[in-house]
């Protein structure tokens, strides 16, 4: 099990940063670069890794994770079950960076906002009621039944300042699909230990050290200011770190890790929580790029199945990823609750079998079809699609690519118009709910496939308010049976993250790839 | 000839036939999905450790033959150069003539227009009608488009060079005495722009064609190097040398290498054909002892 060799990885490089840390360095700037940046600045806009990973700098949620994944105070102090929901303490004295006080106010205030219409948080929160503020620095949160859960699905639940909001009439998050401007997109104004300087989308994103953030000397990190470029080609971002323009690279291209290391440079790498998968739209009457009329071949079990044994997961590991994945048959690695070694199996490599599951549907001749592809998100996302081609001829599915830059995909996957596409999916509440919730239940926000089963969609909705753990995980258990049987997806391998930095540079790897900058050193 | 031009020709000759003729001579079909492996990605060339027949200059990413793709890339090249050409000469040549038969206002304005665009690089108005022209194709067409659009644009980005030269010629062929007893005659204009004047006009816009062919191609290339051009599944000269060029600091050379002295072996060729030709149509030399 690869997750918990990363927590002891993680924990040791923490430890040794404590140690560094004892040392009193002077401030730094850190210069960082990935391939694509934040889709947007509002907090509720997008639930997305990078977004959520520079966001997250500025604003604070109640409940933070630590580099290990484990759950840490940030702006509740402490939090309990009650009967019908869950109470928070406020951590007092707390300023925004514009100067306002953070209270109970705000909270209520991001909560709602987090759950609009609009907000891409909504699925995550639908558990939540009512918000109630008994005094300034408490938090009631009341659920429509009992969720365990619910201090896990708020880590990346920013907390904005209601006053702020209403000045700047951004009371309701930015509608992402429709390309909506507001003041909070280009703007930022949160609790968090960096301020927003600069922000030019797609260039330069320049932050400073928040002078009176309240966990100043709590943590080991030095910075006094980032400096976020990203770079789109892969071979620019390697040679801006070899030439010691940039201190890290959080997506340095695999095959160039081996060059990377022997430059002198750190490379650390770790089992990602992010496992990347086909959607196959089996919801249409029929596909909009195929050459079949009247039917949808997606809506047939027997073909979903057949794309799944089509796939040779090995030799996409081995000659796409550098040997740098794990493949999978399941949308949720190791290490979330109710990932199990037997459900993440992946579908053997059969191309026999997927040709004669092809023709019992009926598609002996095979069909085209789309496949809609990213091409700026997951690693080697382009190479990915380009090397299923060929194995998905080999069965007779001619397929044709498009590949755009991910705030072109996104829209279509959330719009729900693709047939076919690739997408990759985090779990940051560590459990299995969340990933079934969004991407298996009818009506998830990211489920593109139109897969909607009936007894899934009851397991669903039961197991956010079971208290008992046995049989919530009993039913964890069986969703997870229904979607391997039924394929709604085609799931291809868990990531594997790799970071490389300047050997000044100690930047702990966190396995939902977003970089902590409370805890990178930047040594003299 | 001089004996450095006839190597030179036969340099870019060999290879382009090589390459028009890629269906019938290359080893494997690169546009065959269901022919490749993903277990033969990333092989060296066969004189290397690890590589070995039949992959004699190696593979890319994807198990595809180096050599193949190579060819049938540079056949696309030269496909894509000798479209967009024919386009700029085409429209040059009418713009050109028009300008330099009708004299007066139309030929200011349509002069001082080819000016201005000639003041533009012409790669730069290349990305700017490709940008274009894929924004407003339907998602579905801009593979199947992308490359017919590619050949668009850098058939209107060079057109202004071919109105320049077509319009001086026609401006004094516009006056010789049997255009002018041609219209006493009272032949419609088309008519005589047609027979009377263009076929002087049409030595110096091929000279021009010639030398601007190989220009073509390299533009063709700098477009799919930057993405813009030929998608990833059916590969020009130029989009290999883009997927070569991630590969270099792994190591993995001869992905860009041999793309890379193919173009500079088909434009010298190009050039040396069209240097050759140039001399021939050049009166001034030819009279020289």
């Amino acid at each position: 099990m690869p997750f918990a060799n990363v927590r002891r990885a993680v924990a040791g490089s923490l430890a040794a940063m404590l140690v560094l840390a004892a040392v009193p360095a002077a401030a730094q700037t850190l210069r960082w670069t990935s391939q694509a940046d934040a889709l947007t600045l509002d907090p509720h806009a997008q639930n997305e890794g990078p977004t959520i990973a520079l966001t997250g700098m500025i604003y604070e949620a109640l409940v933070t994770r630590d580099p290990t994944m484990t759950l840490q105070p940030e702006l509740a102090t402490a939090w309990e079950a009650i009967e019908g929901g869950w109470r928070f303490a406020l951590r007092p004295g707390v300023t925004f960076h514009g100067g306002e006080a953070f209270d109970a106010r705000d909270v209520a205030f991001s909560i709602r906002r987090a759950m609009a219409p609009t907000s891409d948080w909504r699925e995550q929160l639908a558990s939540i009621v009512e918000v109630e503020t008994p005094d300034p620095l408490t938090v009631v949160l009341r659920t429509s039944g009992p969720n365990p859960i619910l201090p896990n699905q708020l880590t990346n639940v920013f907390i904005m300042d209601s006053g702020w909001a209403e000045a700047m009439g951004v009371t309701a998050p930015q509608d992402y699909a429709s390309k909506q401007e507001t003041a909070a997109v280009r703007q930022a104004n949160g609790t968090g230990p960096f301020v927003l300087e600069e922000r030019r989308p797609d260039e330069l994103t320049a932050l400073s050290a928040n002078p009176d953030w309240w966990g100043k000397g709590l943590f080991p990190g030095n910075l006094a200011r980032i400096e976020y470029r990203p770079m789109r080609n892969p071979a620019t971002r390697v040679a801006a770190l070899l030439a010691g323009d940039v201190d890290l690279v959080l997506d340095p291209p695999l095959q160039d890790l081996a060059r990377i290391r022997a430059a002198g440079m750190t490379v650390a790498s770790a089992p990602q929580i992010r496992t990347i998968f086909l959607g196959m739209d089996q919801g249409s009457a029929e596909l909009r790029s195929s050459d079949v009329g009247g039917r949808n071949p997606f809506g047939d079990r027997r073909v979903r199945l057949a794309v799944n044994h089509a796939i040779d997961r090995e030799a996409i590991r081995d000659h796409v990823m550098e040997g740098l994945s794990y493949p999978t048959g399941l949308l949720t690695p190791p290490g979330v609750h109710g990932a199990t070694p037997a459900n993440d199996a992946p579908y053997p490599y059969d191309p026999e079998r997927a040709r004669a599951l092809l023709a019992e549907a009926g598609y002996a001749e095979g069909f085209k079809v789309r496949l809609d592809c990213p091409n700026d998100r997951y690693n080697n996302d382009e190479e990915i699609c380009q090397a299923l081609v060929p194995m998905l001829a080999r069965v007779g599915i001619e397929v044709s690519l498009d590949l755009q830059p991910r705030a072109r995909h996104f829209p279509k996957v959330q719009n729900r118009e693709t047939d076919f596409y690739l997408l990759g999916w985090g779990t940051p509440t560590l459990d299995s709910a969340f990933v079934l919730d969004y991407l298996v239940g009818a009506g998830g926000a990211w489920n593109a496939t139109g897969f909607d089963n009936l007894r899934l969609n009851e397991l669903i909705a039961a197991m956010t308010t079971e208290t008992d753990l046995a049989r919530r995980d009993a039913m964890i258990a069986e969703a997870w049976e229904i979607v391997r049987e039924q394929a709604p997806y085609a799931p291809l391998h868990h990531q594997v993250i790799a970071w490389a930095s300047a050997p000044h540079v100690d930047a702990p790897i966190c396995p939902d790839d977003a970089l902590r900058p409370r805890f990178v050193v930047i040594r003299e | 000839m001089r004996p450095v031009l006839v190597l030179a020709v036969a340099l870019g000759l060999l290879p382009a036939l090589a390459c028009l003729f890629a269906p019938w001579v290359a080893p494997q079909d690169p546009f065959d999905p269901a022919a490749l492996s993903l277990r033969d990605a990333f092989l060296p060339p066969a004189w290397a450790e690890g590589g070995r027949a039949p992959f004699w200059l190696g593979t890319d990413g994807q198990g595809r033959d180096l050599l193949s793709t190579m060819l049938y890339g540079g056949r696309l090249s030269i496909l894509v150069a000798l479209a967009a050409t024919a386009l700029g000469l085409g429209l040059g040549a009418l713009v050109g003539v028009v300008a330099g038969a009708a004299g007066g206002w139309l030929d200011a304005v349509l002069m001082r227009l080819a000016e201005v665009q000639l003041t533009l690089p012409g790669i730069l108005v290349a990305i700017l009608v490709n940008g274009l022209a894929r924004a407003l194709l339907p998602p579905g067409a801009r593979e199947a488009l992308a490359i017919p659009a590619t050949a668009l644009a850098i058939g209107l980005s060079d057109w202004p060079q071919f109105a320049r030269v077509a319009r001086a010629a026609a401006a004094v062929e516009a006056r010789r005495d049997f255009v002018a007893a041609a219209r006493i005659t009272g032949l419609p204009g088309w008519r005589i722009l047609l027979r009377h004047v263009l076929p002087g006009v049409a030595r110096p816009l091929l000279t021009l064609a010639a030398v601007l062919l190989p220009l073509a191609a390299i533009a063709e290339a700098t477009l799919s190097f930057l993405g813009l051009g030929a998608p990833p599944s059916t590969p020009s000269l130029g989009t290999l040398i883009r997927l070569g060029s991630e590969q270099m600091f792994a190591g993995r050379w001869w992905i860009a290498a041999f793309p890379s002295a193919l173009l500079v072996a088909l434009a010298l060729g190009a050039n040396a054909a069209a240097e050759a030709l140039r001399a021939r149509a050049d009166p001034h030399r030819s009279a020289r002892p």
